[in-house]
């Protein structure tokens, strides 16, 4: 490398490293992205693309990649890595340079990934990243001596601090880069074993390390990590988030409500009778509000799984969790991406990308839909609401958000469930050991969680005012035509399409309790599981009633048995109800076949469950 | 039938098909890529005018790339498809 002019052709770089070492962050902090980061390996599974000018005027066009240990690539995120690094990634132009960021708090661990990339032949800068940490725990890097041994220049960076970048930005200005060609990766393990002596004899030269550790962290971790209390705490830590959920996003949920109670109120006396009005008011108000009364409640959960995520503890859960997930035919690998479930099954199916073994990748990507995802919230919140008392358990313990926790759990049980089976029914029995690092704690910072929580806001509201809106405008329209023949006797709803078409479904659903009213809801929710509560509403507004969340639930209760209701969360618990999660598992797992015992499986568990629930519950409740 | 509520009508017609539209983007977006890309075909031709071009252009659908750079949002982890805006970096000096 060797300094020139800036010139008009993008420099194109690659952001390369560890799994964790801040790479997602430093692209942000470059590029002026929003990519999610997290502190745990694993968070970025395919390559994205920004770009930057310096103050010099020189345009970057930056990748950021999944990370990698290492060359002997098994997983098909890492593969990603190294396929854009060799030139062989189909659209794809060879990077200028790579700029290999590593922990500056673990060069142990990240040094030998530096010197596989020095071994590839390409221009190379090794960016040390969390300076900042290394310092606080007394580690001291000789940058010129490590330059020296690495043969590469060396930045000192901090990613989550705003000027962290400068010396790198300021290195890109200065460089240019030559045309190396990629050398043979394929390395020996006679060529490892150098490596590592390699790595241990620049540590000598260049870096003191007071302890090859955080004390803070080993201190914190001999409790979390504890046989006895680590599950302890988990179990409190995850009960405690779904207590909270209720406890602070209800009266959030009745407020907007309210609000849009009024505002129906307003739109119905402003506009002419007619069916325009009805669109606006039974259709839009109440179907559309009650669906946004249940976002505090999702911001209240993402709230602290963000906080969660920040702090370091999910991998220790993983860890925590490993034995069990092992013993039912999963791996504590599988942990994260069914953590991502939790937000939508889409990330997660795509998350088990970082799950090098097929099988256990397969296992993962099967369970995914099974995870609460957050699309479900409002119809669990919806029916606790209105079919469970709002009173306190034992003294302390809110019942609704008990019974929230319960269908969280019976999620995640059925998945366990559903990987023991999958155990059992295939040959290979071996088990694949978890090896996974433990980043280090930190404090979560603020804005990094209101990002988070305001990224989760958007979301939530462009699917209401995308697809959702889409489905409750076409359900008011079957809900409402044709209008009843002269002389009808019944309620006009009965002869919509709406009321044919529940009819007809309720044949196949009746053994589960459902009303036509509750069958019909499930067709949209194909699309979006929240168009269900839209589709009630709108239903039984149309129908007559009124229908912000408070009055939905009492309709509701006025119109189903508690046993039904119980019935229809189980189904939402386990049905296949999301059409682009189908979609993503075909794009994964390239076969239709998958798709196929997916949604056959989750079809049957959800059946048998709801029905078994109605049955008994009908007998008790 | 009043022009009221004719009007009424109209404006819920217009409703539901597009709501119908967004829907079978969402549920089949590869029929209606189909779909756009058949109607924009006549209108591309070279003997037709520059109006019926533009709308032609219009009407064709977008490239997808079929991963978490489509945009789709529907789960919301692919964070934003890519950095529309340039960003020039400005460094501030860290505070004494």
């Amino acid at each position: 490398m060797s300094a020139v002019p800036a010139t008009t052709t993008p420099l194109r770089i690659a952001l390369v490293g560890n799994p964790n070492c801040g790479k997602t962050a430093l692209f942000n902090l470059l590029t002026g992205a929003r990519q999610k980061v997290a502190n745990y390996a694993g968070v970025t599974v395919e390559r994205k693309e920004g770009r930057f000018v310096t103050p010099a005027g020189r345009k970057v066009q930056l990748l950021d990649l999944p990370g990698a240990y290492s060359f002997d690539s098994t997983s098909p995120d890492e593969r990603v890595t190294h396929d854009v690094l060799m030139g062989r990634y189909p659209g794809e132009a060879t990077p200028d340079l790579v700029v290999c960021v590593a922990d500056a708090t673990n060069l142990r661990l990240h040094l030998r990934f530096v010197l596989e990339l020095k071994r590839m032949g390409r221009p190379v800068v090794l960016a040390l990243n969390m300076m900042d940490a290394a310092k606080r725990r007394g580690v001291v890097v000789d940058v010129p001596k490590l330059e020296l041994a690495l043969g590469m220049r060396v930045v000192e960076t901090v990613a989550v601090r705003r000027d962290g970048a400068q010396s790198l930005v300021a290195l890109l200005d200065r460089v240019s880069v030559d045309g190396s060609h990629a050398a043979d990766l394929d390395a020996t393990p006679e060529q490892s074993a150098d490596l590592h002596g390699a790595v241990r004899q620049i540590l000598a030269d260049a870096v003191m390390m007071p302890r090859a550790t955080d004390a803070r962290d080993d201190a914190i971790d001999s409790v979390v990590l504890h046989p006895v209390l680590g599950p302890l705490i988990l179990a409190a830590v995850m009960f405690l988030v779904f207590q909270a959920v209720y406890s602070l996003g209800k009266p959030l949920t009745d407020s907007i409500g309210d609000g849009f109670d009024w505002l129906g109120g307003i739109a119905g006396a402003w506009l002419p009778e007619g069916p325009l009005r009805s669109l606006l008011t039974d259709g839009l108000l109440s179907g559309l509000g009650t669906v946004l009364g249940f976002l505090p409640e999702i911001l209240v959960l993402f709230f602290f799984i963000l906080v969660l995520e920040e702090s370091g503890y999910l991998p220790r859960a993983a860890f925590l969790l490993d034995r069990m997930m092992v013993s039912v035919g999963l791996t504590g690998r599988s942990f994260i991406p069914l953590l991502s479930s939790f937000a939508c099954a889409i990330p997660g199916v795509m998350g088990a990308r970082s799950i090098s073994d097929p099988r256990d990748r397969l296992a993962t990507i099967l369970v995914a839909p099974l995870m609460t995802c957050s699309a479900r919230l409002p119809v669990y919140a919806l029916l606790i609401s209105a079919f469970i008392p709002h009173r306190t358990v034992l003294g302390f313990l809110n019942l609704q958000g008990l019974v929230l926790f319960t269908l969280y759990v019976a999620g995640i049980a059925g998945a366990m469930a559903v990987g023991w089976v999958m155990k059992h029914l295939r040959r290979d029995s071996g088990e694949h050991a978890l090896l996974m690092e433990l980043p280090s704690y930190r404090m979560p910072r603020a804005r990094d969680v209101a990002i988070g929580l305001w990224e989760r806001c958007t979301i939530f509201l462009k699917r209401l005012t995308g697809i959702i809106l889409a489905l409750t405008v076409i359900m008011w329209f079957v809900s409402t035509f044709p209008s009843p023949p002269a002389g009808a006797t019944g309620p006009a709803i009965d002869y919509t399409i709406a009321g044919y078409l529940g009819r007809a479904l309720q044949w196949p659903f009746a053994p589960l309790g459902f009303n036509w009213q509750m069958s019909l809801a499930l067709i949209p929710a194909f699309a979006a599981r929240e168009t269900a509560v839209a589709a009630l509403a709108t239903v039984y507004a149309v129908a007559g009633g009124d229908s912000d969340v408070a009055t939905l639930g009492h309709t509701l209760a006025q119109n189903f048995s508690v046993a039904s209701a119980l019935s229809l969360m189980v189904w939402f618990a386990f049905a296949p109800q999301c059409m682009s999660t189908l979609a993503v598992i075909r794009r994964e797992t390239r076969s239709w076949g998958t798709v196929v015992i997916s949604f056959g499986y989750m079809f049957v568990v959800a059946y048998a469950a709801s029905f078994v629930t109605y049955q008994v519950a009908r007998h008790f409740v | 039938m009043s022009a009221s509520l004719l009007l009424q009508y109209t404006v819920i017609a217009l409703l539901v098909a597009a709501s119908v539209w967004t829907a079978l983007r969402k549920l089949a977006p590869k029929t209606t890529a189909r779909l756009q890309a058949s109607a924009a075909a006549p209108l591309l031709r070279p003997q037709r005018g520059a109006v019926a071009q533009r709308l032609g252009r219009w009407l064709q659908p977008k490239g997808a790339t079929g991963d978490c750079g489509d945009g789709c949002g529907t789960c919301g982890t692919c964070g934003p498809s890519d950095v529309k805006v340039e960003q020039t970096i400005t460094f501030h000096p860290p505070r004494k």
